[in-house]
């Protein structure tokens, strides 16, 4: 354990390394970051520019009969440009060499009027392409998860997303785990010129925490081993005799090994800090442990710890258990995602629904996937998960294992000894690892555009997910399906859908291309009230940092509706007498990426929803309900809440299977959407509960209930003597059921 | 010396634990067999989270233990209204359950679950 004065030294002689560092970094920059290298296209050929021309297929007698090439020459000519060099690509295609005649014309301007030339049907600039951001580091080639799509279908495509960014030290990273070993070559100290800051070790339990004492500030991993002698005390009894896993140095060089470093792995991001924070010491670790450490990380002050120094925008954490999405866990994740830290959780292994607390409302969930994109046979699934990543397979069931993610670790069963990586014979596999892949994309997108808040990036996160998910070619691989109990378990390969494995598969370079547009805003002033106007100003919205929203443009997207664009960015409104509409506003950045907002104006008020990407015409009411699934014991109560966009009615009526309100056979539900399961468990055991919109009641949106018999108490202890064989018989069949279940693991093909 | 009443309860107890054994033998479970044997008992306790609708004091935490026939023992604060208690309860595991469905109805408690612990999603 450090003392609070070495803790103050430690952090002192951080700071003044991370400044030195930070310094170092920065001047570095240009050399680590490839597209800091990209110069502008015209730079390339200065004020001679090359263009490529492609004509029109010519079908007439006078056309045929010119050559080509004077048919280039002309149009060129037409366009104010003076040929100096024409030679054939193709039949049709030329690269041209030019010399401006229109003096201080942008060279853009002349080409818009070739492209307009009724004999061109294309013509762009001559660009200089540049090699991919390939980073040197020795075990690179085996890291096919983060290599383009060629290589394997879920591969990430990191080298197309590093040509934009390699991230900023401007993003912290934590990960909730068992640690991380510091002196690992390929992660280090901050204080050192390594990515690890000091972080935190919240393990309570001296015994669980496995270094002496209980929360301190030291984030080492000493080990979690379980040895056979472990399991006679009463603190691991429950526990598998297992070697330590060294999952925290595994999830941390995944989500940032220092790269391009010639040795050993690379990273999905080059820059961004990463804080280890301990929360899993031997035998797992507790809710009572996680909950405030996921509040530290944020950089919410957690009683008798010091603040977090470093807030973290992206936090990782890669376990779970079967479970609802309890009540403590959704007040935190609301509290940190307000906050404006992003949330990340694996899925599980199980093959079964999501775990908790990946299942929660506003995390990004993420499911396992096979190299080839189907869902990989552990993993578990369902409509929470956000995205998919790879997460490891071995397609052989036994020797090499051909799709390990490989990673950093260390050769000790117990203590630390040799630092190493893992391999296709100590291969590393499990949706631990799709998560941190996936937290290493949204840090950088976080790095690429600040401005995103967490709903945000986790919006465009699934934007730029691969879709739809590539479909086996063998043909008795059956398609996913959500499962419909915690026994319902699909632990073969399987076909992924959006309900199942999310948006997509997860890809780094489409989620960058997603983060790099701007972001479109509506504020709105005025009175509402019959005969008056109201301001809606585009003014708020922003770009991405080095670019300007130059363009503003309003349209009615539904209703009717009145209204003039007073300046650019700045519609006025008539308050409708009685219906709605809708009003977008678009914007357009000096990169030419857009965004837009939509708002809906009704006689009372105006709401502001994003407009999506695809989404033409008037946008559909939609309703969804939080938790989309969820387990509860008879005649217990469960809080749901709608979400209803697009509508200026928010409101919602409960249903319980079908009934308005439910009914005591299979539960009831008030108006704000609180249900009570029936007394006993019916028969299905599954009901739906249902939000259907008051506005338009063909919308709706539901979610699962489990009834359940018994909650096993597994961390009951007791004291005295007494009880019964009774408690026995209740607990049997959920022991075998439940416990065994995760102990059994199957190698993943 | 040993009641009949309770040489009944052991004779019953092995009958149990023939398919309990059998199956663990066969799917490598032992630990849940610990857990099991902890069930006979008269005291249960369990660590739970709680959220407060309220941030709670002494008085009101003495007032929920009576009301809800439970003792409630700080162990540690998560934010202002979401705390970690070790929950103690007279009789069985099944008591301990019982208690915690009469807390989750009290008025003044948003949510009470048990300290789940999680393990990693590892499958190497």
């Amino acid at each position: 354990m450090r003392t609070a004065e070495q803790t103050q030294l430690h952090l002192c002689t951080l700071l003044v390394a991370l400044a030195a560092t930070v310094f170092a970094t920065v001047a570095s920059a240009d050399e680590l970051d490839a597209s800091r290298k990209h110069p502008s296209p015209l730079a390339d050929f200065g004020a001679e520019p090359r263009i490529i021309v492609k004509l029109r297929s010519g079908d007439t007698a006078r056309v045929r009969a010119q050559p080509a090439r004077d048919r280039v020459q002309s149009a060129a000519s037409r366009s104010g440009m003076k040929p100096k060099r024409i030679a054939p690509l193709g039949a049709r295609l030329h690269v041209v060499d030019i010399e401006l005649e229109g003096a201080g014309e942008p060279i853009e301007q002349t080409l818009k009027r070739l492209k307009a030339d009724s004999e061109v049907e294309y013509a762009e600039l001559d660009r200089r392409r540049y090699l991919h951001a390939v980073p040197d580091d020795s075990l690179y080639a085996g890291q096919w998860y983060l290599q383009g799509r060629t290589v394997a279908p879920s591969a990430i495509d990191a080298e197309r997303a590093w040509d934009i960014t390699t991230g900023s030290d401007g993003v912290v990273v934590a990960f909730l785990d068992t640690g991380a070993l510091y002196d690992h070559p390929d992660l280090q100290s901050a204080g050192v010129g390594g990515r690890l800051l000091p972080g935190y070790d919240f393990i309570s339990s001296a015994v669980a925490a496995n270094d002496g004492d209980g929360r301190d500030a030291d984030a080492t991993d000493p080990g979690d081993w379980i040895s056979p002698g472990d399991r006679q005390t009463s603190a691991f009894s429950g526990c598998s005799t297992t070697s330590s896993s060294w999952h925290g140095t595994r999830v941390a060089a995944i989500i940032g090994a220092r790269t391009s470093n010639a040795t050993g792995v690379a990273g999905v991001t080059w820059q961004p800090w990463l804080l280890p924070i301990r929360v899993i010491g031997k035998c797992g670790g507790l809710d009572s442990d996680i909950l405030p450490a996921m509040l530290w990380a944020a950089g919410i002050h957690v009683d008798g710890v010091p603040d977090n120094p470093y807030p973290a925008k992206i936090l990782n954490m890669s376990f779970g258990s079967e479970d609802s999405c309890e009540p403590a866990y959704e007040d935190v994740i609301e509290e940190i995602t307000a906050h404006g830290t992003v949330v990340v959780a694996s899925a599980g292994n199980e093959g079964g629904p999501v775990d908790s607390p990946a299942n929660c409302a506003g995390v990004v969930a993420v499911s396992g996937l096979r190299h080839a994109g189907t869902k990989v046979g552990y993993s578990s699934l369902g409509p929470e998960v956000t995205v998919s990543a790879p997460a490891g397979n071995c397609v052989n069931t036994s020797g090499a294992c051909l799709f390990s993610i490989v990673t950093a670790t260390n050769e000790g069963t117990t203590t630390p000894t040799v630092h190493s990586y893992t391999n296709q014979l100590n291969y590393n596999v499990g949706t631990s690892f799709s998560a941190p892949i996936v937290a290493g994309i949204a840090a950088l997108m976080a790095s690429a555009n600040g401005n995103l808040n967490a709903p945000r990036l986790i919006e465009r996160l699934r934007e730029g997910a691969v879709k739809p998910f590539p479909v086996s070619t063998d043909s008795t691989v059956p398609q996913c399906h959500v499962p419909l109990a915690s026994g319902d378990v699909q632990n073969a390969e399987c076909n992924c859908t959006t309900a199942t494995c999310g948006a997509g598969m997860a890809n780094a370079a489409g989620a960058l291309e997603a983060a790099l547009r701007p972001i479109a805003a509506v504020t709105i002033s005025g009175a509402f009230t019959l005969g008056s106007t109201v301001t809606l100003s585009g003014l708020q919205s922003t770009a991405v940092e080095g670019r300007n929203v130059v363009a503003y443009r309003w349209s009615l997207q539904c209703g009717s509706g009145t209204f003039t664009a007073a300046d650019p960015a700045a519609a006025v409104v008539d308050v409708p007498a009685n219906d709605s509409f809708t009003l977008r506003l678009a914007v357009t950045d000096d990169a030419g990426r857009t965004d837009r907002a939509d708002v809906i104006v009704t006689p009372t008020g105006a709401t502001t929803v994003p407009g999506t990407a695809s989404s033409d015409g008037c946008a559909s009411i939609g309703v969804s309900v939080s938790p989309t699934s969820t387990s509860v014991l008879p005649n217990s109560t469960r809080t749901f809440t709608a979400t209803v966009t697009n509508a200026a009615d928010q409101t919602v009526t409960w249903q319980v299977d079908g009934v308005v309100g439910g009914n005591s056979i299979r539960g009831t539900i008030t108006a704000t959407g609180e249900y009570t399961s029936p007394a006993s468990v019916p028969t299905p055991a599954v009901v739906t509960v249902t939000a259907v919109s008051n506005q338009d009641p063909s919308r709706s949106g539901s979610a699962s209930v489990t009834i359940m018999a018994v909650q096993l108490p597994q961390q009951v202890t007791t004291s005295g003597g007494g009880g019964g064989a009774a408690d026995f018989a209740g607990l049997l069949s959920l022991l075998l059921a439940l416990s065994c279940r995760s102990l059994v693991r199957r190698r993943a093909t | 010396m040993t009641s009949t009443r309770t040489r009944r309860r052991r004779f019953s107890l092995a009958v149990l634990l023939v398919p309990f054994a059998a199956a663990c033998a066969l799917s490598a479970c032992s630990g849940a067999f610990e857990t099991a044997l902890a069930a006979e008992t008269d005291v249960c306790t369990v660590q739970v989270i709680v959220r407060h609708a309220a941030e709670p004091d002494g008085a009101l935490l003495a007032d929920l233990e009576r009301a809800n026939a439970l003792t409630l023992e700080p162990v540690g604060v998560i934010t202002r209204d979401l705390r970690v208690y070790k929950l103690r309860a007279a009789g069985t595991n099944d008591d301990c359950i019982a208690a915690i469905y009469r807390l989750r109805r009290d008025d003044r408690v948003r949510s009470v679950d048990l300290d789940a612990r999680r393990g990693i999603h590892d499958q190497s």
